[in-house]
């Protein structure tokens, strides 16, 4: 009895262990068989030799253990696609061509390098990103353009100045195709312009500045001259603004001129600050133009970008221009500094530095290119 | 997803596009009310104003820059803009500054400022000067006169022929007689005709059986018919200010004992700072303050009659305009819809330095408040004068602190007193 018991444990103990085994083995097979440029020479000379029907069991351990490259995932994928080209297996084909798309979506097959049915089937794909998304750092100055001047003290001369001032953003766009791409961003702005006045009773000025914060919201629809290297753009769009504050401070000079020119001026100066931000609509609106130049980098892109946003609302809440009846104190700088807004658009230049990261994204097309239009492109290609 | 909340974000900025405002869009608000500053260089303080048919107004003030005192007048349209401004008096420091106190319009055109010259210490004469609407000068004469005159207001004349009336106080012995020292001020009245030629006053004008008082000033002559004039002037003939009235002959003489007549309400002190008929219906408003700093205000009907139960504002003479400070009524106007303006100064501490606001109120024909509106901000500012505009907004003459200096203040307003359309 005890004999039969342990010829039982012994064989089930030779069980498990062949089970291991069994398992085991393929894992170190592949391993020891995924050296992978042998692998994909190996797999080169059976194409080669026309040994279509083992490619796929001699690369299959190198690509389902990532063993490969990026550029020899590439080549395998090119290999099996040509294969399964050859033996008639589109589906596989498709699905091969895919996962070369997926390791480099940048891949474009060429008849120089492939043949023609691959050339054909690379045309029925594409890898162009649906969307990206960029993100950039930009400098800007903020610029007042006047819909109708507003003088508390008559005579007097005033002129606005820029304050160079910052901005942080990014957004989204999408990829109607490689050219042509609308672009939705939210960028976080602060911005600051002056104003000064003088010849207020011949020798008086006042010296304004505003400074504010908003969140911007521009959408663009660009077009991307595709080049190698540089690649010029530019764009045109709208863009919303949500005010998130702005404050004023003033400057008075009070200036008496002395008995004699040698005296000169005796100054007094009076100087408040104060949130304005009821004096202001909180949604603005503009339009905008824009140009910049994009740079390949690895995948994604670096880019430089120029934009000048026309404002088209007049920002100044005409019912607040002087006093707004729940905020106490707010015509202080009418009857103090004799200050009252202009009405007023506000234009903004911005210069910014960014990146864009697309988000590719392989797949095949709804709508393949004709045999004629692949055919007109290779010879175009021949030609050049 | 998201492709299509890009078409709907790109369909609205499209519908927001069309909205781009411009200078035809956008209401010329600060055309239609305002607050402007005006004068020179040094301080400068707002009078009074004249507002013309054609919606023009004259702004008279004072300037002061170092030792150089002098007057101005500057002609604006009704947004504000100047048309015209002059200097008038020397423009170097002078022993004799003059000191503007009041602008009227004259019958023939013009306009005539009443002007305080100072002779020396303690010695004021009274200087009237006319001036074309281009604020030419036309003619200029000063009524020396002995003792110190405080000039208050001119009347130009048109029912009596072409002339003014000025008045004031003064001490001159003279108006007393036998001369009494206890006697500070009394009224004074100088009429002059059309060449700006002194016709009086008469010497003996204020010896009524003591009637009047000690500290008696007269604030505003009005003409009520041919040779029929009537002052209106504060006075203590029983120890406290109150507000007077007294008729005046066609020479200048006070109708007799019992002539004066008080009118504001016994019980406190009132001091009266402008009286205005109302051309409209012939009434007379007279605005002053009471001693515990209340704004004071009566509506006499067109017979003048003085009781208090008799004013059109019985019963709401003493505004209640539930301020802290001490309230001053400086100034008032009727309107076109029988309303009252009415202008007043509230002055209150800052720790230890005393401001001043101006306030605006706005009164029915019984003298109830409707609205009331406070203007400035931290420093000195204070109203002047008060005027209906002929589209029914509201101009207010002024002084404001702008900096660290004084200037002549324009407040333009709706009919409410609000800085709105």
């Amino acid at each position: 009895m005890r004999r039969l018991i342990d010829r039982r444990l012994l064989k089930s103990l030779w069980l498990t262990v062949s089970l291991l085994a069994m398992l085991a083995i393929p894992s170190l097979h592949a391993q020891d068989k995924c050296d992978p440029e042998v692998t994909l020479t190996l797999a080169n000379d059976e194409f080669n030799a026309g040994h279509f029907y083992g490619l796929e069991a001699i690369l299959k351990p190198c690509l389902e253990t990532n063993t490969f490259t990026k550029e020899q995932r590439v080549r395998a994928y090119q290999l099996l696609t040509q294969t399964y080209l050859i033996l008639e297996n589109p589906l596989a084909a498709e699905d091969s061509y895919l996962k070369l798309l997926e390791a480099n979506p940048e891949y474009v097959s060429s008849p120089d390098r492939d043949p023609i049915d691959v050339v054909y089937l690379s045309k029925k794909f594409t890898a162009t990103p649906i969307f990206s998304w960029f993100a950039h750092a930009a400098g800007n100055v903020t610029m007042p353009r006047v819909i109708t001047d507003h003088n508390v003290t008559p005579g007097s001369r005033q002129q606005y100045s820029i304050r160079p001032r910052w901005a942080l953003g990014g957004g989204i766009i999408w990829n109607y195709n490689d050219r042509l791409t609308a672009e939705l961003g939210l960028d976080f702005v602060n911005t600051s312009y002056g104003y000064f006045q003088d010849k207020i009773f011949t020798d008086d000025n006042l010296t304004m500045t505003e400074d504010q914060l908003a969140l911007h919201m521009p959408l663009s629809v660009k077009y991307t001259y595709i080049r190698k290297g540089l690649s010029p753009y530019a764009y045109a769009g709208l863009s919303g603004s949500a005010l998130l504050s702005a404050n004023q401070n003033f400057l008075v000079v009070d200036r008496t001129p002395g008995e004699t020119a040698d005296e000169g001026f005796a100054e007094q100066t009076t100087e408040l600050d104060i949130d304005v931000a009821f004096r202001r609509d909180v949604i603005n609106r503009a339009a905008h133009v824009g140009a910049g130049f994009r740079w390949k980098y690895k995948l994604d892109y670096l880019f430089v970008d120029v934009r000048y946003s026309f404002g088209l609302n007049n920002v100044v809440r005409q019912d607040r221009l002087i006093r707004d009846y729940a905020v106490v104190g707010s015509d202080e700088p009418t009857f103090a500094a004799g200050y009252v807004d202009d009405f007023f658009r506000l234009d903004q230049a911005m210069i910014s530095v960014g990146y864009i990261k697309p988000l590719y994204k392989p797949r095949k097309l709804k709508r393949a290119r004709s045999t004629r239009g692949v055919l007109k492109d290779v010879k175009e290609q021949d030609n050049d | 997803m998201i492709k299509g909340s890009l078409y709907i974000s790109l369909m609205l900025m499209l519908i927001v596009l069309l909205g781009c405002e411009t200078d035809r869009s956008v209401e010329p608000d600060f055309k239609n009310y305002f607050v402007k500053y005006y004068g020179a260089g040094g301080n400068q303080q707002g009078v009074d104003l004249v507002v013309n048919a054609d919606g023009t107004m004259l702004l008279l003030g004072n300037s002061r820059q170092g030792d150089i005192q002098r007057f101005f007048v500057t002609k604006i349209d009704s947004t504000g803009e100047i048309l015209s401004s002059r200097f008038y008096g020397e423009a170097v420091s002078s022993a004799f500054p003059e000191v503007a106190v009041d602008i009227e319009p004259t019958f023939d055109g013009n306009y005539v400022v009443a002007v305080q010259k100072t002779i020396g210490p303690g010695d004021r004469d009274a200087k009237l000067l006319k001036i074309s609407p281009d604020l030419n000068v036309l003619d200029s004469v000063v009524y020396t006169y002995p003792g110190d005159e405080e000039l208050v207001s001119v009347t130009p004349l048109q029912l009596s022929g072409d002339g003014f009336l000025l008045t004031g106080s003064t001490t001159s012995i003279l108006v007393s007689n036998p001369p009494d020292p206890s006697n500070l001020t009394d009224p004074f009245n100088f009429r002059l005709d059309a060449n700006l030629d002194y016709l009086g006053p008469i010497e003996s004008l204020w010896d009524v059986g003591g009637e009047n008082g000690n500290n008696d000033k007269g604030i505003k002559i009005i003409e009520q018919g041919v040779n029929n004039f009537t002052m209106f002037m504060q006075a203590n003939p029983q120890g406290d200010l109150h507000f007077f009235k007294a008729p005046i002959d066609a020479s200048g003489n006070i109708g007799g004992t019992g002539s004066f007549v008080q009118i504001s309400e016994t019980g406190q002190s009132y001091q009266l700072s402008h009286a205005r008929v109302n051309s409209g219906n012939g009434s007379v408003l007279l605005t002053g303050s009471t001693a515990s700093g209340q704004v004071y205000f009566v509506v006499l009907n067109s017979q003048l009659q003085t009781s208090p139960d008799q004013h059109i504002n019985r019963g709401n003479q003493r505004l209640n305009l539930s301020l802290a400070g001490k309230i001053n009524g400086i100034s008032s106007a009727p309107t076109k819809s029988g309303d009252y303006l009415l202008l007043a100064n509230e002055e209150f501490l800052i720790g230890t330095q005393t401001r001043s606001r101006l306030v605006l109120v706005r009164l029915n024909f019984l003298g109830q408040i409707l609205n009331s509106q406070v203007f400035g901000a931290e420093g000195t500012y204070e109203g002047a004068g008060v005027a209906e505009l002929p589209n029914g907004k509201i101009v207010i003459i002024g002084t404001g602190t702008l900096g660290n200096q004084q200037k002549m203040m324009l407040i333009k307003v709706n009919s409410v007193g609000q800085f709105l359309n």
